[in-house]
């Protein structure tokens, strides 16, 4: 019993003093970092430099990296480089890319305004077809754009009795004994996204916006890259942009990776293949939307949220004995089967024709399961 | 370029999974609001003799619906299937055909003076009928509380919520010059059918409410020339004085939910307070004591808690406090003054009128006093009274000038459907009966 112990106790003590001994847990020393020694320049001594050196470094430098980082419609605001001086010094031009390190002439050169230079640096990002239009210096303002509204919704129908104040205001100052008797006609409900009320029901000037939003300056085109200098880093308000681009080109990659019928090995009917694109079920969310009624729900089933699982066929016709609920929740189950039965309604109804939705990617839209959430449209 | 590579991997991952895995899950938070159509076709004369009756029950039927605002009826000459028998098919494609989403069928068979009335409902969609036929039997002259039946069984299945159909309104019938009305109390079926008059017009009546059970009314009466509140059995209209002590005014009264005890309001010396007073023995409690004015007392469903207007706080504003007294605690706090608030039946919402910048409105706020939502907006509306389901509001609009009436309205509590109840005469100070046995 205490022989082993003693074992263990000597290996054990071996083990401490060999990791002490061997400096394991010594600091090492930090990989030391490529310094590259850079000139400030100001901007006249910059433009004194420039004619003679930047047309043939514009030559010799490769053409700027992709534009997937950055916001190709959001140019950097300004053509000089942002003071970053952090960043500037770390990153040193690629040795193979790198100009000859040039001595400048004083005497051969001569002095050119700087814009001619940025004229002649060709274009770096090309024009982003999302870009929103910029107008040109002087144009004249744009007019407002007329409001569309997503989702247009009819006018609320009048009420059919006059309304009292302005009949009075209207009336001759002779009135009748007896006014005549307001029709009993009530205007017929129409479909809206929304309830108005008559108390909400005030005459508005018009639905556009009082303003439109302003125009953004025009992009200053990127100046001329000295080969002294490094490629700017991504103004920080572009991130997002940048983000969205990124996102799109991963979005592009996934879906060209996932075609590759070898490539992830579906077995079956399983879903497997492209998955449907934003738009795509942004379509079919609209489809569904179009037929499903909540007007003679309860106040309560206007709280309940349910879950709907339907099989879709070929067509992208729904098979009725597939709908079910999966779920619920926010109300009592009697009350979520008034939910669902609108929902499974406005499944077959507007499914009766089938769903538009792309052939090849059947795998991933044969079995839906939707979310019917009808809160937002309740009584509040 | 690294950073890109390491997302779309990180990224592919995740996304193949899903795609092999799970089905497609999209969620759905627009539709549309918009009254639901229905198909009924005329119901089912069972015997020569009821043919009348068919007809009409069947425009009942769907005048009941249609006024809901809930419900839409599509047009007989639009019918492509003829239901000839009760018991025929259905043919569901040629309702979809139309667009109806749900199908009443019924029959009507009549045996000396005992009326039948059976029907079924189909939901068109679901190929399926929705619920179990139901079938009623009454006296031939109820024909219209059985019509009032069958649809508060259709609105209650489609909506998940209680009827209000086969209920009756209490109100002030008005006729007359404005400055010289003659005021008596009648009562009618909620749709304004089957008026009868409760009271003549020899002393002026105020603010009827019927009893939880609907054989009762309690009202303010001027008959002594002072308002006295007044306990009157609808069936026999026999009344009697519940309140009449000297010098002193009683008013704007209402049954608690189980019918044994009414809140009123007593004006003595010039100041008004809360009273609970026992129907059987008499007896009152007062539950206020405040200078100010305290009036329109209404009881919340389980009887704990009453709310009411007052002016304690300067102006007119809505308190709630314990059944048996206490701390009122406000609940207003929006622009404008607040008064007769009446609480839903569901117990959720608290119905009012508020004035405000010349305009009154009808509205219901939660009994926290939160999510005010105005329903109206007029010269004068006023007085609003719940539906048995708490899904509707009748109240009374005046228009001005010298013609100016009241008459009475209703409204959706989502603030659609606001029309005008029909009814003969000016009409003022309705108060909705529970649905009826």
């Amino acid at each position: 019993m205490k022989t082993g112990t003693y074992i263990s106790g000597i290996g054990h003590g071996g083990i401490v003093l060999w990791v002490l001994l061997a400096g394991l847990f010594t600091a090492r020393a930090p990989a030391p970092l490529e310094v590259a020694d850079v000139t400030l320049l100001s901007g006249a001594e910059f433009a004194a430099l420039s004619p003679a050196a930047a047309p043939r470094a514009a030559q010799e430098i490769e053409a700027p990296g992709p534009p997937a980082p950055a916001d190709p419609a959001r140019p950097p605001a300004s053509g000089t480089p942002p003071a970053t001086p952090s960043e500037t010094p770390l990153v040193s031009p690629p040795a193979e890319t790198s100009p000859p390190d040039p001595v400048p002439d004083m005497a051969a050169l001569s002095p050119v305004p700087p814009t001619q230079v940025e004229d002649a640096v060709p274009e770096v990002v090309p024009p982003d077809p999302r870009a929103e239009p910029v107008p040109e210096p002087g144009e004249a303002a744009p007019r407002p754009a007329p409001r569309v509204a997503p989702d247009p919704a009819p006018p609320v129908p009048p009420e059919a009795t006059p309304d009292p104040d302005r009949q009075s205001a209207t009336a001759p100052v002779v009135q009748p004994e007896a006014q005549p008797e307001t029709p009993d006609t009530t205007a017929p409900q129409e479909a809206a996204s929304r309830i108005v009320t008559e108390a909400e029901e005030t005459p508005q000037p018009g639905l556009a916006p009082p303003s439109s939003r302003r125009p953004k300056s025009r992009p200053v085109r990127v100046a001329a890259v000295s080969p002294a200098q490094t490629p700017p880093a991504p103004a920080a308000p572009d991130a997002a942009g940048a983000q969205e681009a990124l996102a799109d080109a991963v979005a592009a990659a996934v879906a060209e990776a996932l075609t590759d019928p070898g490539g992830t090995g579906g077995a079956g009917l399983a879903a497997s293949g492209p998955p449907l694109t934003r738009g795509e079920q942004d379509a079919l969310r609209v489809a569904v939307s179009r037929c499903w009624n909540v007007g003679a729900l309860s106040t309560e089933a206007l709280r309940t949220k349910v879950v709907v699982a339907v099989r879709l066929d070929e067509t992208g016709r729904p098979l009725a004995e597939t709908i079910r609920k999966v779920s619920h929740s926010g109300g009592s189950e009697a009350v979520a089967r008034q939910t669902y039965e609108t929902a499974r309604r406005a499944i077959l109804r507007c499914g009766v024709d089938g769903f538009d939705l792309p052939p090849e990617k059947y795998s991933q839209w044969r079995d839906i399961e939707m979310t019917f959430n009808p809160e937002n449209m309740g009584i509040r | 370029m690294l950073r890109l590579i390491l997302l779309v991997l990180g990224l592919l991952v995740p996304l193949t999974v899903q795609a092999q895995n799970g089905p497609l899950r999209i969620i759905i938070d627009e539709g549309v609001i918009e009254p639901l159509p229905f198909a009924l076709p005329q119901f089912v004369a069972e015997g020569g003799e009821a043919e009348d009756y068919a007809r009409r029950i069947s425009e009942v039927i769907a005048a009941d619906l249609t006024g809901s605002g809930l419900f839409r009826e599509i047009p007989r000459d639009a019918f492509i299937a003829r239901v000839t028998s009760f018991d025929s098919p259905v043919e569901y494609a040629d309702w979809r055909a139309i667009n109806a989403q749900a199908l009443i069928t019924g029959a009507v068979a009549l045996s000396g003076d005992r009326l039948v009335v059976k029907f079924r409902l189909f939901d068109v969609y679901a190929n399926a009928p929705l619920g179990d036929g139901l079938q009623f039997a009454a006296s031939s002259a109820s024909w219209r509380r059985l019509a009032h039946k069958v649809a508060d069984q259709v609105y209650a299945r489609i909506t998940g919520e209680g009827g209000y159909f086969d209920s009756r309104v209490v109100f002030v019938a008005q006729s007359g010059p404005k400055n010289d009305r003659q005021k008596r109390l009648a009562v009618m079926d909620y749709d304004g059918a089957n008026l009868r008059y409760l009271t003549d017009s020899s002393a002026l009546v105020l603010a009827p409410r019927f009893s939880p059970e609907g054989a009762r009314v309690i009202y303010t009466s001027y008959e002594t020339g002072f308002p006295r509140i007044n306990l009157l059995d609808v069936a026999s209209v026999q009344r009697r004085a519940l309140e009449d002590q000297p010098g002193s005014m009683s008013f704007s009264p209402r049954f608690s939910p189980d019918g044994q005890r009414v809140i009123f309001s007593l004006s003595e010396g010039g100041n008004s307070d809360l009273y609970m007073m026992d129907v059987g023995s008499g007896r009152k409690q007062r539950l206020t004591t405040a200078p100010s004015i305290e009036t329109a007392p209404s009881f919340s469903p389980d009887g704990r808690q009453i709310v009411f207007e007052s002016d304690r706080s300067g102006g007119q504003q809505l308190y709630i406090m314990t059944a048996s007294g206490g701390e009122p605690r406000r609940i207003s706090f929006g622009a404008g003054r607040y008064g007769t608030p009446v609480w839903s039946p569901r117990g959720d919402l608290i119905a009012f009128t508020k004035q405000n910048n010349g305009r009154f409105h009808i509205g219901v706020m939660r009994t926290d006093g939160s999510g005010e939502r105005l329903l109206t907006a007029s010269f004068l509306d006023e007085g609003p009274t719940w539906s048995p389901n708490g899904r509707v509001i009748m109240f009374t609009r005046e228009t001005s000038g010298a013609g100016g009436a009241p008459a009475l309205y209703s409204v959706d509590i989502s603030g659609r459907n606001l029309r005008r109840v029909p009814v003969e005469g000016a009409a003022s100070d309705p108060s909705w009966s529970p649905l009826l046995p």
